[in-house]
């Protein structure tokens, strides 16, 4: 069985909690808040402003992946040539030893 | 004004239709807040985050719920998600504490504020303590049902469950809040 002495004192909290006194919404809290609206609508243009801003970054962006997406090829590219060389090359050797013996 | 024609000057942007939903609906928003956040100040702060969500959603109201449901339900998550920051702000602090980082544990936890030893949380730690533990469906029903101004009904659309639930979980939640209350008091 719960102890009388304990069972009041939750009974007294739970009542202390449902009393909470209503409070009431300022002059200062109604003149704030329609400070915050009339900034939230001001900022609205900015919205776009800030979506062009990112649509340049991005360009930016993706022009730079093109420019080292074609540097990347030409290297390779001239990767490809150096190898076709080293082929020819590799092969005169194999001719030349050959005509040696 | 009708809700019908309010929704549609708010979606218009109309000042007035803006300034009518405040006059109607602040006082229970700010109350409604202050009931799960007992801090006035945070309450109120809550509160105007409410309104400017209002302001910027509107446009997507679908009219499924009444507005008031619409709104009560931002001002429950906006108070919910405010006492998890919180919760999760005293942790850091704590653990700053722990690593006798006090000042980086005090800038986190935002400064000390003589006036909130007198507030409402205070006078209501061991309660707000309980309320932490509980999960989040079982703290909106039982939190709302000690509000004047909201029945199960209203609980029941806000939650988008039906009165039977909203039931169940009063219940459920006042018997953790009764023990865990005993527990803290005991001891």
């Amino acid at each position: 069985m719960k102890e009388p002495n304990i069972y009041n004192k939750v009974q007294q909290k739970l009542a202390e909690y449902d009393s909470i006194d209503l409070i009431h919404p300022s002059d200062r809290w109604y003149k704030l808040l329609s400070a915050k609206v009339e900034n939230n609508r001001r900022t609205k243009p900015g919205t776009v402003a800030s979506g062009i801003y990112i649509a340049l970054i991005f360009l930016v962006i993706f022009n730079l992946g093109i420019i080292l997406n074609s540097i990347m090829n030409s290297s390779e590219s001239r990767g490809y040539a150096n190898t076709d060389l080293q082929v020819i090359s590799s092969q005169l050797l194999i001719g030349s030893t050959s005509v040696n013996n | 004004m009708e809700e019908k024609d309010l929704i549609h000057q708010l979606k218009e942007g109309k000042n007035e239709a803006f300034n009518e939903l405040v006059s109607v609906y602040a006082s229970k928003v700010l109350n409604t807040c202050y009931k799960f956040l007992l801090d006035r100040n945070d309450a109120e702060d809550i509160a105007q985050e409410v309104f400017i969500e209002v302001f910027q959603s509107i446009k997507s109201f679908r009219g499924d719920s009444k507005l008031s449901t619409w709104i009560y339900r931002i001002a429950v998550t906006k108070s919910l998600d405010e006492i998890k920051k919180r919760n999760r702000k005293k942790r850091i602090s704590a653990i700053g504490k722990i690593l006798h980082l006090d000042d980086v544990a005090n800038w986190i936890s935002g400064g000390t504020m003589p006036d909130k030893s007198l507030n409402e949380e205070e006078k209501m730690k061991e309660i707000t303590q309980v309320l932490n533990t509980l999960p989040d469906n079982q703290r909106i029903a039982f939190t709302l049902s000690r509000m004047e101004g909201y029945n199960n009904i209203e609980i029941a659309e806000m939650m988008k469950t039906t009165v039977e639930a909203v039931e169940s979980l009063i219940y459920r939640a006042k018997t953790k809040v009764n023990d865990g209350l005993e527990k803290i008091l005991k001891n």
